[in-house]
Protein backbone atom coordinates (compact mmCIF):
# COMPACT_ATOMS: atom_id res chain seq x y z
CA UNK A 1 0.00 0.00 0.00
CA UNK A 2 1.66 3.51 -0.94
CA UNK A 3 1.50 6.64 1.41
CA UNK A 4 -0.42 8.92 -0.11
CA UNK A 5 1.76 11.55 0.78
CA UNK A 6 4.92 10.61 -1.11
CA UNK A 7 5.47 11.18 -4.24
CA UNK A 8 4.97 8.54 -6.57
CA UNK A 9 8.04 7.97 -7.79
CA UNK A 10 9.17 7.07 -4.17
CA UNK A 11 6.52 4.44 -4.69
CA UNK A 12 7.66 3.36 -7.70
CA UNK A 13 11.04 3.28 -6.39
CA UNK A 14 10.18 1.14 -3.21
CA UNK A 15 8.24 -1.23 -5.04
CA UNK A 16 11.14 -1.68 -7.89
CA UNK A 17 13.44 -2.29 -4.36
CA UNK A 18 10.79 -5.25 -2.95
CA UNK A 19 11.37 -6.33 -6.93
CA UNK A 20 15.20 -6.89 -7.17
CA UNK A 21 15.43 -7.45 -3.22
CA UNK A 22 12.63 -10.87 -4.39
CA UNK A 23 14.50 -11.49 -7.44
CA UNK A 24 17.98 -11.75 -5.63
CA UNK A 25 16.84 -12.86 -2.65
CA UNK A 26 18.27 -10.34 -0.50
CA UNK A 27 15.11 -9.82 1.48
CA UNK A 28 17.24 -8.09 4.41
CA UNK A 29 19.25 -5.73 2.63
CA UNK A 30 18.42 -2.66 1.57
CA UNK A 31 18.96 -1.87 -2.35
CA UNK A 32 20.51 1.38 -2.93
CA UNK A 33 19.59 4.14 -6.19
CA UNK A 34 23.33 3.58 -7.08
CA UNK A 35 24.01 0.02 -6.83
CA UNK A 36 24.63 -1.60 -9.96
CA UNK A 37 22.43 -4.90 -10.76
CA UNK A 38 25.68 -7.11 -11.97
CA UNK A 39 28.49 -6.07 -10.36
CA UNK A 40 27.38 -4.92 -7.04
CA UNK A 41 23.96 -7.11 -6.30
CA UNK A 42 25.36 -10.42 -8.07
CA UNK A 43 22.61 -10.54 -10.64
CA UNK A 44 23.23 -12.94 -12.90
CA UNK A 45 21.75 -13.56 -16.79
CA UNK A 46 19.28 -15.93 -15.28
CA UNK A 47 18.14 -13.06 -12.69
CA UNK A 48 18.18 -10.49 -15.63
CA UNK A 49 15.62 -12.71 -17.23
CA UNK A 50 13.63 -13.10 -13.93
CA UNK A 51 13.69 -9.10 -13.00
CA UNK A 52 11.87 -8.67 -16.42
CA UNK A 53 9.18 -11.13 -15.47
CA UNK A 54 8.83 -9.74 -11.70
CA UNK A 55 8.64 -6.17 -13.02
CA UNK A 56 5.96 -7.41 -15.39
CA UNK A 57 4.16 -8.70 -13.13
CA UNK A 58 4.07 -6.21 -10.10
CA UNK A 59 3.51 -3.50 -12.80
CA UNK A 60 1.24 -4.88 -15.25
CA UNK A 61 2.59 -4.42 -18.52
CA UNK A 62 5.06 -5.39 -20.88
CA UNK A 63 9.16 -4.71 -21.06
CA UNK A 64 10.94 -5.24 -23.90
CA UNK A 65 13.85 -7.49 -23.99
CA UNK A 66 15.85 -4.49 -25.55
CA UNK A 67 15.41 -2.09 -23.08
CA UNK A 68 15.89 -4.63 -20.06
CA UNK A 69 18.88 -5.15 -21.37
CA UNK A 70 20.06 -1.76 -21.10
CA UNK A 71 19.27 -1.81 -17.01
CA UNK A 72 22.69 -1.05 -15.51
CA UNK A 73 21.42 0.81 -11.80
CA UNK A 74 18.63 -0.15 -9.42
CA UNK A 75 18.05 3.77 -10.10
CA UNK A 76 17.64 3.11 -14.20
CA UNK A 77 15.13 0.56 -13.62
CA UNK A 78 13.23 2.77 -10.88
CA UNK A 79 13.47 5.58 -14.28
CA UNK A 80 12.28 3.40 -16.34
CA UNK A 81 9.22 2.48 -14.58
CA UNK A 82 8.39 5.79 -13.43
CA UNK A 83 8.05 7.32 -17.07
CA UNK A 84 6.38 4.17 -18.38
CA UNK A 85 3.59 3.75 -15.36
CA UNK A 86 0.14 4.90 -15.82
CA UNK A 87 -3.34 3.65 -14.58
CA UNK A 88 -3.55 1.06 -16.81
CA UNK A 89 0.16 -0.62 -15.95
CA UNK A 90 3.30 -0.15 -18.32
CA UNK A 91 3.25 1.46 -21.23
CA UNK B 1 27.95 -60.46 2.47
CA UNK B 2 23.93 -59.48 3.43
CA UNK B 3 22.33 -57.06 0.89
CA UNK B 4 21.55 -53.96 1.70
CA UNK B 5 17.82 -52.67 2.70
CA UNK B 6 15.61 -50.29 1.78
CA UNK B 7 12.86 -48.53 3.61
CA UNK B 8 10.46 -46.16 2.90
CA UNK B 9 10.20 -43.70 5.61
CA UNK B 10 8.32 -40.36 3.81
CA UNK B 11 5.95 -40.45 1.89
CA UNK B 12 4.19 -36.96 -0.23
CA UNK B 13 1.06 -37.35 -2.49
CA UNK B 14 -1.08 -35.11 -4.25
CA UNK B 15 -3.88 -36.33 -6.79
CA UNK B 16 -7.28 -35.77 -7.72
CA UNK B 17 -8.50 -37.26 -4.33
CA UNK B 18 -6.68 -35.19 -2.02
CA UNK B 19 -3.63 -32.40 -1.89
CA UNK B 20 -1.72 -34.64 1.01
CA UNK B 21 -0.85 -38.42 1.17
CA UNK B 22 -3.50 -39.13 4.57
CA UNK B 23 -6.34 -36.91 2.59
CA UNK B 24 -5.47 -39.38 -0.80
CA UNK B 25 -5.37 -42.60 1.49
CA UNK B 26 -8.05 -41.76 3.62
CA UNK B 27 -10.62 -40.71 0.16
CA UNK B 28 -9.59 -44.22 -1.06
CA UNK B 29 -10.22 -46.00 1.98
CA UNK B 30 -13.66 -43.82 2.26
CA UNK B 31 -14.32 -44.87 -1.32
CA UNK B 32 -14.46 -41.02 -2.48
CA UNK B 33 -13.57 -41.37 -6.15
CA UNK B 34 -12.74 -38.68 -8.41
CA UNK B 35 -14.80 -37.82 -11.27
CA UNK B 36 -15.52 -34.76 -12.79
CA UNK B 37 -17.53 -32.87 -16.65
CA UNK B 38 -14.90 -32.03 -18.78
CA UNK B 39 -14.44 -28.68 -18.69
CA UNK B 40 -16.93 -26.48 -21.29
CA UNK B 41 -14.57 -24.12 -22.76
CA UNK B 42 -12.92 -27.52 -24.27
CA UNK B 43 -16.30 -28.11 -26.28
CA UNK B 44 -15.19 -25.39 -28.17
CA UNK B 45 -12.07 -27.00 -30.18
CA UNK B 46 -13.31 -30.66 -30.82
CA UNK B 47 -16.37 -32.73 -29.46
CA UNK B 48 -15.08 -36.24 -27.24
CA UNK B 49 -16.13 -39.25 -27.34
CA UNK B 50 -15.61 -39.07 -23.05
CA UNK B 51 -16.71 -36.37 -21.31
CA UNK B 52 -15.36 -37.10 -17.51
CA UNK B 53 -12.44 -36.83 -16.09
CA UNK B 54 -10.45 -36.11 -12.90
CA UNK B 55 -9.38 -33.14 -11.98
CA UNK B 56 -7.09 -31.84 -9.38
CA UNK B 57 -8.45 -30.49 -5.58
CA UNK B 58 -7.17 -26.81 -5.61
CA UNK B 59 -3.24 -27.16 -4.36
CA UNK B 60 -2.01 -24.09 -2.44
CA UNK B 61 2.07 -23.85 -3.96
CA UNK B 62 2.30 -21.06 -1.94
CA UNK B 63 1.84 -23.36 1.75
CA UNK B 64 4.13 -25.57 -0.10
CA UNK B 65 6.74 -23.38 -0.02
CA UNK B 66 6.80 -22.23 -3.87
CA UNK B 67 7.26 -18.59 -4.08
CA UNK B 68 5.17 -16.64 -5.99
CA UNK B 69 8.22 -15.72 -8.92
CA UNK B 70 9.22 -19.57 -8.58
CA UNK B 71 5.86 -20.44 -9.83
CA UNK B 72 6.46 -18.70 -12.87
CA UNK B 73 9.44 -21.01 -13.90
CA UNK B 74 7.80 -24.04 -13.07
CA UNK B 75 5.57 -26.03 -14.90
CA UNK B 76 2.84 -27.62 -13.16
CA UNK B 77 3.97 -30.94 -12.93
CA UNK B 78 7.29 -29.88 -11.45
CA UNK B 79 5.04 -28.26 -8.92
CA UNK B 80 3.45 -30.79 -7.69
CA UNK B 81 6.62 -33.08 -7.46
CA UNK B 82 7.87 -29.92 -4.58
CA UNK B 83 4.22 -30.42 -3.09
CA UNK B 84 4.67 -34.33 -2.45
CA UNK B 85 8.18 -33.93 -1.85
CA UNK B 86 8.36 -31.61 0.83
CA UNK B 87 5.44 -33.77 2.56
CA UNK B 88 7.84 -36.72 2.12
CA UNK B 89 10.32 -35.28 3.73
CA UNK B 90 8.65 -33.56 6.54
CA UNK B 91 7.21 -36.80 7.02
CA UNK B 92 9.97 -38.60 6.98
CA UNK B 93 11.18 -36.06 9.94
CA UNK B 94 14.24 -34.82 7.28
CA UNK B 95 14.66 -30.76 7.85
CA UNK B 96 15.60 -28.45 5.26
CA UNK B 97 17.44 -25.78 5.93
CA UNK B 98 17.88 -22.47 3.33
CA UNK B 99 20.94 -22.26 1.74
CA UNK B 100 20.27 -20.10 -0.90
CA UNK B 101 17.71 -17.60 -0.83
CA UNK B 102 17.80 -16.25 -4.53
CA UNK B 103 18.20 -19.88 -5.98
CA UNK B 104 15.72 -21.47 -3.33
CA UNK B 105 18.18 -24.43 -2.44
CA UNK B 106 17.78 -25.83 1.22
CA UNK B 107 19.63 -28.89 2.82
CA UNK B 108 18.94 -31.50 4.42
CA UNK B 109 20.13 -32.31 7.95
CA UNK B 110 22.05 -35.56 8.66
CA UNK B 111 22.10 -36.62 4.57
CA UNK B 112 25.27 -36.66 2.51
CA UNK B 113 23.80 -34.86 -0.49
CA UNK B 114 26.63 -36.83 -2.80
CA UNK B 115 25.29 -40.04 -1.32
CA UNK B 116 21.68 -39.35 -2.11
CA UNK B 117 19.41 -39.29 -5.76
CA UNK B 118 16.34 -38.68 -7.02
CA UNK B 119 14.54 -41.04 -9.49
CA UNK B 120 11.28 -39.39 -11.31
CA UNK B 121 8.64 -40.78 -13.38
CA UNK B 122 6.99 -38.73 -15.91
CA UNK B 123 4.91 -39.89 -19.63
CA UNK B 124 4.79 -36.64 -20.82
CA UNK B 125 6.83 -33.47 -19.37
CA UNK B 126 6.01 -29.90 -19.26
CA UNK B 127 3.52 -30.63 -22.05
CA UNK B 128 1.24 -28.17 -20.85
CA UNK B 129 3.67 -25.27 -21.11
CA UNK B 130 4.69 -26.45 -24.45
CA UNK B 131 1.36 -25.89 -25.74
CA UNK B 132 0.86 -22.24 -23.67
CA UNK B 133 4.32 -21.46 -25.19
CA UNK B 134 3.52 -22.04 -28.73
CA UNK B 135 -0.14 -20.98 -28.89
CA UNK B 136 1.98 -17.36 -27.74
CA UNK B 137 4.32 -18.15 -30.27
CA UNK B 138 1.69 -19.12 -33.31
CA UNK B 139 -0.52 -16.19 -32.67
CA UNK B 140 1.72 -13.03 -31.36
CA UNK B 141 1.19 -12.06 -35.63
CA UNK B 142 -2.53 -12.18 -34.45
CA UNK B 143 -2.75 -10.15 -31.33
CA UNK B 144 -3.80 -7.01 -33.57
CA UNK B 145 -7.09 -8.71 -34.48
CA UNK B 146 -8.32 -8.38 -30.73
CA UNK B 147 -9.27 -5.06 -31.18
CA UNK B 148 -11.51 -4.91 -33.74
CA UNK B 149 -14.69 -4.68 -32.38
CA UNK B 150 -18.10 -6.48 -32.52
CA UNK B 151 -18.80 -8.63 -35.33
CA UNK B 152 -21.96 -7.77 -36.94
CA UNK B 153 -23.16 -11.33 -36.68
CA UNK B 154 -22.51 -14.63 -34.53
CA UNK B 155 -18.76 -15.06 -35.56
CA UNK B 156 -17.97 -18.77 -33.44
CA UNK B 157 -14.48 -18.49 -35.50
CA UNK B 158 -14.02 -14.84 -34.36
CA UNK B 159 -14.78 -15.70 -30.84
CA UNK B 160 -12.60 -18.58 -30.76
CA UNK B 161 -10.05 -16.62 -31.91
CA UNK B 162 -10.43 -13.85 -29.45
CA UNK B 163 -10.79 -16.42 -26.45
CA UNK B 164 -7.25 -17.63 -27.74
CA UNK B 165 -5.95 -14.47 -27.84
CA UNK B 166 -7.08 -13.31 -24.70
CA UNK B 167 -5.61 -16.42 -23.30
CA UNK B 168 -1.88 -15.31 -23.78
CA UNK B 169 0.87 -14.88 -21.99
CA UNK B 170 1.85 -11.23 -21.75
CA UNK B 171 5.37 -12.25 -22.71
CA UNK B 172 6.33 -16.12 -24.25
CA UNK B 173 8.33 -17.36 -21.09
CA UNK B 174 12.04 -17.66 -20.67
CA UNK B 175 12.37 -20.54 -18.95
CA UNK B 176 10.02 -22.32 -21.30
CA UNK B 177 13.11 -24.91 -21.95
CA UNK B 178 13.74 -25.73 -18.46
CA UNK B 179 9.92 -26.26 -17.58
CA UNK B 180 9.71 -28.68 -20.86
CA UNK B 181 12.20 -30.42 -20.53
CA UNK B 182 11.25 -33.92 -19.25
CA UNK B 183 14.15 -34.06 -16.51
CA UNK B 184 12.55 -30.77 -15.26
CA UNK B 185 10.75 -32.43 -11.71
CA UNK B 186 13.87 -34.79 -11.30
CA UNK B 187 16.11 -31.61 -11.29
CA UNK B 188 13.83 -29.52 -9.70
CA UNK B 189 14.22 -31.52 -6.45
CA UNK B 190 17.57 -32.40 -6.66
CA UNK B 191 18.29 -28.50 -7.30
CA UNK B 192 15.73 -27.73 -4.40
CA UNK B 193 17.20 -29.98 -1.69
CA UNK B 194 21.16 -30.40 -2.73
CA UNK B 195 20.80 -34.19 -3.62
CA UNK B 196 23.92 -34.62 -5.62
CA UNK B 197 23.80 -38.33 -5.91
CA UNK B 198 22.46 -40.05 -9.33
CA UNK B 199 19.54 -37.32 -10.66
CA UNK B 200 17.00 -39.78 -13.18
CA UNK B 201 14.29 -39.12 -15.28
CA UNK B 202 11.89 -42.30 -16.23
CA UNK B 203 10.31 -41.31 -18.89
CA UNK B 204 8.50 -44.12 -19.20
CA UNK B 205 4.57 -43.07 -20.19
CA UNK B 206 2.42 -44.52 -16.86
CA UNK B 207 5.10 -46.90 -15.98
CA UNK B 208 7.26 -44.13 -15.16
CA UNK B 209 6.68 -43.93 -11.53
CA UNK B 210 6.81 -47.52 -11.10
CA UNK B 211 10.16 -47.81 -12.56
CA UNK B 212 11.60 -44.81 -10.73
CA UNK B 213 10.90 -46.76 -7.61
CA UNK B 214 12.46 -49.69 -8.47
CA UNK B 215 15.54 -47.60 -9.59
CA UNK B 216 15.49 -46.00 -6.59
CA UNK B 217 15.96 -49.17 -5.08
CA UNK B 218 18.75 -50.68 -7.08
CA UNK B 219 20.92 -47.80 -6.45
CA UNK B 220 20.40 -47.79 -2.59
CA UNK B 221 21.19 -51.28 -2.48
CA UNK B 222 24.26 -51.26 -4.97
CA UNK B 223 25.63 -49.00 -2.85
CA UNK B 224 25.53 -46.00 -5.05
CA UNK B 225 23.30 -44.06 -2.52
CA UNK B 226 21.58 -44.24 0.98
CA UNK B 227 18.50 -41.59 0.34
CA UNK B 228 16.61 -41.54 -2.63
CA UNK B 229 13.67 -39.34 -3.35
CA UNK B 230 11.68 -41.38 -5.98
CA UNK B 231 8.07 -40.93 -7.67
CA UNK B 232 6.20 -39.54 -10.53
CA UNK B 233 4.70 -36.40 -11.39
CA UNK B 234 2.53 -35.28 -13.91
CA UNK B 235 0.27 -32.03 -15.17
CA UNK B 236 -1.69 -32.30 -18.15
CA UNK B 237 -4.45 -29.41 -17.27
CA UNK B 238 -3.99 -27.65 -20.91
CA UNK B 239 -6.51 -24.71 -21.37
CA UNK B 240 -7.67 -26.13 -24.56
CA UNK B 241 -8.24 -29.88 -23.78
CA UNK B 242 -5.62 -30.67 -26.15
CA UNK B 243 -4.12 -33.82 -24.15
CA UNK B 244 -7.35 -34.90 -23.13
CA UNK B 245 -8.07 -35.25 -27.24
CA UNK B 246 -4.92 -37.00 -27.72
CA UNK B 247 -6.18 -39.69 -25.62
CA UNK B 248 -9.77 -39.37 -26.58
CA UNK B 249 -9.33 -40.36 -30.16
CA UNK B 250 -7.11 -43.03 -29.72
CA UNK B 251 -10.08 -44.12 -28.01
CA UNK B 252 -8.72 -45.15 -24.81
CA UNK B 253 -11.25 -43.24 -22.33
CA UNK B 254 -13.89 -43.76 -20.02
CA UNK B 255 -17.27 -43.21 -22.03
CA UNK B 256 -20.26 -42.27 -19.58
CA UNK B 257 -22.73 -45.53 -20.35
CA UNK B 258 -24.40 -44.94 -17.02
CA UNK B 259 -23.68 -41.64 -14.92
CA UNK B 260 -20.61 -39.76 -14.68
CA UNK B 261 -19.63 -41.70 -11.59
CA UNK B 262 -19.73 -44.62 -12.67
CA UNK B 263 -17.93 -44.34 -16.17
CA UNK B 264 -14.46 -45.41 -14.85
CA UNK B 265 -14.79 -49.03 -13.39
CA UNK B 266 -11.58 -51.10 -14.01
CA UNK B 267 -11.97 -54.66 -13.91
CA UNK B 268 -15.66 -54.44 -14.50
CA UNK B 269 -16.99 -55.90 -17.54
CA UNK B 270 -19.03 -53.03 -17.98
CA UNK B 271 -15.72 -51.08 -18.67
CA UNK B 272 -14.54 -48.53 -21.30
CA UNK B 273 -11.81 -46.68 -20.96
CA UNK B 274 -9.57 -45.34 -18.47
CA UNK B 275 -10.45 -41.57 -16.69
CA UNK B 276 -7.49 -39.08 -17.30
CA UNK B 277 -6.44 -37.37 -14.37
CA UNK B 278 -5.49 -34.06 -14.54
CA UNK B 279 -2.50 -34.70 -12.49
CA UNK B 280 -0.50 -36.18 -9.71
CA UNK B 281 2.63 -37.00 -7.98
CA UNK B 282 3.91 -38.78 -5.38
CA UNK B 283 7.56 -39.08 -3.68
CA UNK B 284 8.73 -41.65 -1.54
CA UNK B 285 11.40 -41.17 0.48
CA UNK B 286 13.64 -44.63 0.58
CA UNK B 287 16.75 -44.95 2.87
CA UNK B 288 19.13 -47.59 3.15
CA UNK B 289 17.48 -49.69 6.39
CA UNK B 290 20.23 -48.61 8.71
CA UNK B 291 20.88 -45.25 7.95
CA UNK B 292 17.16 -45.17 8.83
CA UNK B 293 17.28 -47.29 11.90
CA UNK B 294 20.23 -45.05 12.92
CA UNK B 295 18.25 -41.71 13.19
CA UNK B 296 15.15 -43.57 14.46
CA UNK B 297 13.09 -42.94 10.99
CA UNK B 298 9.28 -44.38 11.53
CA UNK B 299 9.04 -47.12 8.72
CA UNK B 300 6.09 -47.65 6.37
CA UNK B 301 7.28 -50.92 4.66
CA UNK B 302 10.51 -52.09 2.71
CA UNK B 303 11.14 -52.49 -0.68
CA UNK B 304 12.35 -55.79 -1.25
CA UNK B 305 12.33 -56.18 -5.16
CA UNK B 306 11.68 -55.21 -8.48
CA UNK B 307 11.87 -56.57 -11.96
CA UNK B 308 10.84 -55.07 -15.50
CA UNK B 309 10.39 -56.46 -19.50
CA UNK B 310 9.27 -54.89 -22.22
CA UNK B 311 6.79 -56.28 -24.61
CA UNK B 312 8.19 -55.20 -28.03
CA UNK B 313 4.96 -55.88 -29.88
CA UNK B 314 2.87 -52.52 -29.98
CA UNK B 315 3.25 -48.69 -28.94
CA UNK B 316 -0.37 -48.34 -28.03
CA UNK B 317 -1.90 -52.48 -27.30
CA UNK B 318 -0.55 -54.65 -24.35
CA UNK B 319 0.36 -57.96 -25.92
CA UNK B 320 -2.20 -59.91 -25.52
CA UNK B 321 -0.69 -63.18 -23.74
CA UNK B 322 0.69 -60.88 -20.84
CA UNK B 323 3.62 -62.77 -21.24
CA UNK B 324 6.49 -59.75 -20.98
CA UNK B 325 3.77 -58.29 -18.07
CA UNK B 326 3.91 -61.47 -16.21
CA UNK B 327 7.70 -62.15 -16.39
CA UNK B 328 8.06 -58.28 -15.02
CA UNK B 329 5.82 -59.74 -12.14
CA UNK B 330 7.84 -62.69 -12.00
CA UNK B 331 11.41 -61.31 -11.74
CA UNK B 332 10.64 -58.75 -9.02
CA UNK B 333 9.10 -61.86 -7.27
CA UNK B 334 12.61 -63.91 -7.48
CA UNK B 335 14.33 -60.37 -7.03
CA UNK B 336 12.48 -60.48 -3.35
CA UNK B 337 13.33 -64.49 -2.73
CA UNK B 338 9.60 -65.06 -2.58
CA UNK B 339 7.26 -66.95 -4.62
CA UNK B 340 3.86 -65.89 -5.94
CA UNK B 341 1.98 -67.94 -3.07
CA UNK B 342 3.33 -65.48 -0.65
CA UNK B 343 1.84 -62.50 -1.98
CA UNK B 344 -1.01 -60.71 -0.11
CA UNK B 345 -2.08 -57.91 -1.94
CA UNK B 346 -1.70 -56.90 -5.71
CA UNK B 347 -2.19 -53.34 -6.18
CA UNK B 348 -2.72 -53.34 -9.84
CA UNK B 349 -2.16 -51.61 -13.28
CA UNK B 350 -5.69 -51.46 -13.43
CA UNK B 351 -7.11 -49.15 -15.85
CA UNK B 352 -10.24 -49.61 -16.95
CA UNK B 353 -9.08 -50.00 -20.84
CA UNK B 354 -10.69 -53.43 -22.49
CA UNK B 355 -7.30 -54.79 -22.90
CA UNK B 356 -5.55 -53.90 -19.99
CA UNK B 357 -7.88 -55.56 -17.56
CA UNK B 358 -8.40 -58.13 -19.99
CA UNK B 359 -4.67 -59.25 -20.31
CA UNK B 360 -3.54 -57.98 -16.71
CA UNK B 361 -6.59 -60.19 -14.72
CA UNK B 362 -5.57 -63.39 -17.04
CA UNK B 363 -1.85 -62.79 -15.97
CA UNK B 364 -2.53 -62.17 -12.17
CA UNK B 365 -4.98 -65.29 -12.38
CA UNK B 366 -1.79 -67.01 -13.79
CA UNK B 367 0.69 -66.13 -11.42
CA UNK B 368 -1.57 -65.79 -7.81
CA UNK B 369 -4.50 -67.61 -8.46
CA UNK B 370 -7.03 -66.38 -7.11
CA UNK B 371 -6.04 -65.75 -3.09
CA UNK B 372 -4.17 -62.12 -2.98
CA UNK B 373 -6.52 -59.38 -2.81
CA UNK B 374 -6.45 -56.94 -5.85
CA UNK B 375 -7.24 -54.08 -6.32
CA UNK B 376 -6.71 -50.78 -8.21
CA UNK B 377 -6.12 -47.40 -7.00
CA UNK B 378 -6.96 -45.90 -10.50
CA UNK B 379 -10.37 -46.67 -10.12
CA UNK B 380 -10.50 -43.92 -7.38
CA UNK B 381 -7.96 -41.29 -8.54
CA UNK B 382 -8.45 -41.58 -12.44
CA UNK B 383 -4.76 -42.31 -14.57
CA UNK B 384 -2.07 -40.02 -13.16
CA UNK B 385 -0.17 -41.24 -15.99
CA UNK B 386 3.82 -41.15 -15.27
CA UNK B 387 2.55 -40.37 -11.37
CA UNK B 388 0.92 -43.16 -11.05
CA UNK B 389 3.06 -46.06 -10.76
CA UNK B 390 4.35 -43.62 -7.74
CA UNK B 391 1.07 -43.52 -6.38
CA UNK B 392 0.31 -46.80 -6.36
CA UNK B 393 3.52 -47.74 -4.65
CA UNK B 394 2.94 -44.83 -1.87
CA UNK B 395 -0.75 -46.87 -1.50
CA UNK B 396 1.21 -50.47 -1.37
CA UNK B 397 3.29 -48.99 1.78
CA UNK B 398 0.30 -47.55 3.59
CA UNK B 399 -1.49 -50.88 2.91
CA UNK B 400 1.38 -52.37 4.27
CA UNK B 401 1.69 -49.83 7.09
CA UNK B 402 -2.17 -50.02 8.20
CA UNK B 403 -3.02 -53.29 7.33
CA UNK B 404 -6.14 -52.20 4.91
CA UNK B 405 -6.55 -52.65 1.21
CA UNK B 406 -8.90 -50.16 -0.21
CA UNK B 407 -11.85 -50.91 -2.55
CA UNK B 408 -12.09 -50.94 -6.14
CA UNK B 409 -14.82 -48.62 -7.06
CA UNK B 410 -17.30 -49.26 -9.45
CA UNK B 411 -16.59 -52.95 -10.00
CA UNK B 412 -19.73 -55.07 -10.07
CA UNK B 413 -19.42 -57.92 -12.87
CA UNK B 414 -15.51 -58.73 -12.37
CA UNK B 415 -13.49 -59.66 -15.10
CA UNK B 416 -12.32 -62.90 -13.87
CA UNK B 417 -13.00 -64.31 -10.45
CA UNK B 418 -10.11 -62.57 -8.63
CA UNK B 419 -9.43 -61.87 -5.23
CA UNK B 420 -11.30 -58.12 -5.75
CA UNK B 421 -11.90 -56.03 -2.68
CA UNK B 422 -14.80 -54.58 -3.57
CA UNK B 423 -14.52 -51.81 -1.07
CA UNK B 424 -11.86 -51.34 2.25
CA UNK B 425 -11.07 -54.27 3.54
CA UNK B 426 -8.75 -55.43 7.03
CA UNK B 427 -6.30 -57.70 6.06
CA UNK B 428 -3.16 -59.51 7.59
CA UNK B 429 -0.72 -58.23 4.45
CA UNK B 430 2.92 -59.25 4.67
CA UNK B 431 3.90 -59.07 0.99
CA UNK B 432 2.60 -56.77 -1.76
CA UNK B 433 3.30 -56.40 -5.22
CA UNK B 434 2.52 -53.10 -7.19
CA UNK B 435 3.19 -53.70 -11.06
CA UNK B 436 2.17 -51.12 -14.17
CA UNK B 437 2.18 -51.34 -17.77
CA UNK B 438 2.76 -48.87 -20.28
CA UNK B 439 2.59 -47.18 -24.16
CA UNK B 440 5.13 -48.24 -25.80
CA UNK B 441 5.28 -51.73 -24.14
CA UNK B 442 7.17 -50.98 -20.69
CA UNK B 443 6.44 -53.57 -17.93
CA UNK B 444 7.23 -52.73 -13.80
CA UNK B 445 6.57 -53.84 -10.73
CA UNK B 446 8.10 -53.89 -6.83
CA UNK B 447 7.51 -56.20 -4.30
CA UNK B 448 7.00 -54.15 -0.49
CA UNK B 449 6.84 -56.21 2.89
CA UNK B 450 5.56 -55.10 5.64
CA UNK B 451 8.23 -53.22 8.02
CA UNK B 452 9.61 -55.26 10.45
CA UNK B 453 13.13 -56.38 12.28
Amino acid sequence: MSDPASPPSADVAARVGAVIREVLGLEACPVAASSRLREDLGADSVDAVMLVMALEREFKGKISDEEAARFCTVEEVVDYVSLRIGEQGLS
Amino acid sequence: MSRRRVAVTGIGMVSPTGTTAPECWNACLAGRAAVAPIPDEWLRWSTYQSTVWAPLPTVDFAAAGIAPLEAMRLDGAAMLAIVAAREALVDAGLEASLVDAKRGIWQLTGVDGERAGVFMGTAVGGITTLITSQNSHLLTPLLPLESRGEPQAPDPASDALDELLASLPKRFNSFAVSMIMPNSASATLGIRYSLRGPNTTCALACAAGTVAVGHALRSIRSGDTDMALCGGAEFVGDPFGGVFRAFDTAKTLASVVDRPETANRPFDRGRTGFLLAEGGAAVLVCEEWEHARRRGARMYAEIVGYGESFDAYSMMIMEPTGRQLSRAIGLSLADAGITAGDVDYVNAHGTGTIVNDDVESAVIEGLFGSRPLVSATKSLTGHCMGASGAIEAAITALSLRDQKVHGCVNLENPVRPLNFARKSTDAGLAWAVSQSSAFGGHNAAVVMRRAGP
